[in-house]
């Protein structure tokens, strides 16, 4: 009995953790194009994902040395190189597996792009575009992604002051799809 | 009855004619290469446009970290001549694994897919096979005119870097006797 209680403890436990595909604000993306202020959203693929093993990498975990870093005269690292790479210890890092750019208002604050991610970046959505990336049809991104890559619904003049703007107000914003 | 009814299926053949959107694809293939590029704008020569539209997404493989990066199409007038047609900035992308980023490029056919970022380098690939990768020093995205160099040495080599996207919006059209209904 006793057992069967630790069993389901266990099972409990596994049960609890979480799978969620998390989305980023990345100020180095924000840009104007055609008179339209973008921002830079990132989506890191949740551990189900199809998309996670391609995106959850090794890394060195520090700058390579000249020496390790040497290549030829084609750009190719040596074998001297390579070797040497070997034993530069790595870390684990979860790269983004895609990024989009949505227009905004310049005042848009973080509950308002919390709000529109939660209406229109469901997990069925989310699976949609991961599975677009993962089986190599981009084609498909346009019409999972119609209607969902903007939150305004009128072109804004904007001015290069207003990527500093939107950068400070949106700094540090992520939020977890489930 | 059989005849009637393909008679049906024949005249709602004709009246129903779907004109698809076609796919676009432009550059190489964004993989982990076997060589590095050169801090320049890079322009890939593989795989010019093959029609005319919008670039949607861009996927791009980086051999290390990339900052303030920037993608382009590029039309050649003469050899090696080449202009913006369009542009965006796209900001960091980050190393050693494919990054999708959904972008919105007008393209032309035989336009070329570019890139500048003032800092890391890209993926490429050597191949015999290979149309190569132009360069120019500095960021050239805008540019109007612009002398650009083949990269070298042999063998020729191929940019990480791929475009896809699609003619003008797919219509369905009802056609009979050229009559549009």
């Amino acid at each position: 009995m006793k057992r069967l209680f630790l069993i389901l403890i266990i099972f409990l436990c596994f049960s609890m953790v979480v799978n969620a595909t998390t989305i980023k604000f990345n100020p180095t993306g924000t840009h104007i194009k055609d008179g339209l202020l973008k921002i830079r959203l990132d989506f890191y693929p949740d551990v189900n994902s199809k998309t996670y093993i391609e995106q959850y990498i090794d890394v060195f975990a520090r700058e390579l040395t000249e020496k390790e870093k040497e290549v030829d005269k084609e750009g190719n690292f040596t074998a001297k190189a390579l070797a040497l790479q070997k034993l530069v210890p790595t870390v684990k890092q979860l790269n983004p597996f895609l990024c989009l750019f949505i227009v905004v208002d310049p005042n848009i604050t973080k509950a308002q792009l919390l709000t529109y991610i939660q209406n229109n970046y469901g997990k069925a959505v989310i699976t949609e575009l991961d599975t677009a990336i993962k089986d190599g049809i981009k084609t498909a991104l346009p019409t999972i992604l119609k209607n969902k890559v903007s939150i305004t619904s009128q072109a804004i003049a904007t001015k290069e002051t207003d990527i500093e703007k939107v950068n400070a107000s949106l700094l540090g914003f992520e939020v977890e799809v489930k | 009855m059989k005849k009637i009814l393909l008679t049906v299926l024949f005249i709602l053949a004709i009246f129903q004619m779907v004109v698809l959107a076609t796919a676009i694809d432009i550059g190489s293939a964004a993989i982990n290469g076997d060589t590095t590029s050169i801090l320049a704008t890079l322009v890939s020569r593989d795989n010019t446009a093959n029609e005319t539209g919008v670039i949607t997404s861009v996927e791009i493989w980086a051999e290390t970290n990339l900052a303030n990066c920037e993608v382009a199409t590029f039309d050649e007038g003469d050899a090696s001549i080449l202009t913006t047609r369009d542009n965006e900035s796209i900001g960091a992308v980050t190393a050693d694994s494919k990054q999708t980023f959904v972008v919105s490029l007008n393209i032309v056919a035989g336009d070329m897919i570019g890139i500048y970022f003032s800092s890391g380098s890209m993926d490429m690939t050597g191949d015999a096979g290979a149309v190569g990768t132009y360069y120019l020093a500095g960021d050239q995205i805008p540019c109007t005119g612009a002398d650009f160099s083949l990269y070298g040495p042999a063998p020729m080599k191929r940019l990480s870097l791929y475009g896809t996207g699609a003619t003008p919006a797919a219509t369905t059209t009802n056609i009979f006797m050229g009559v549009n209904f």
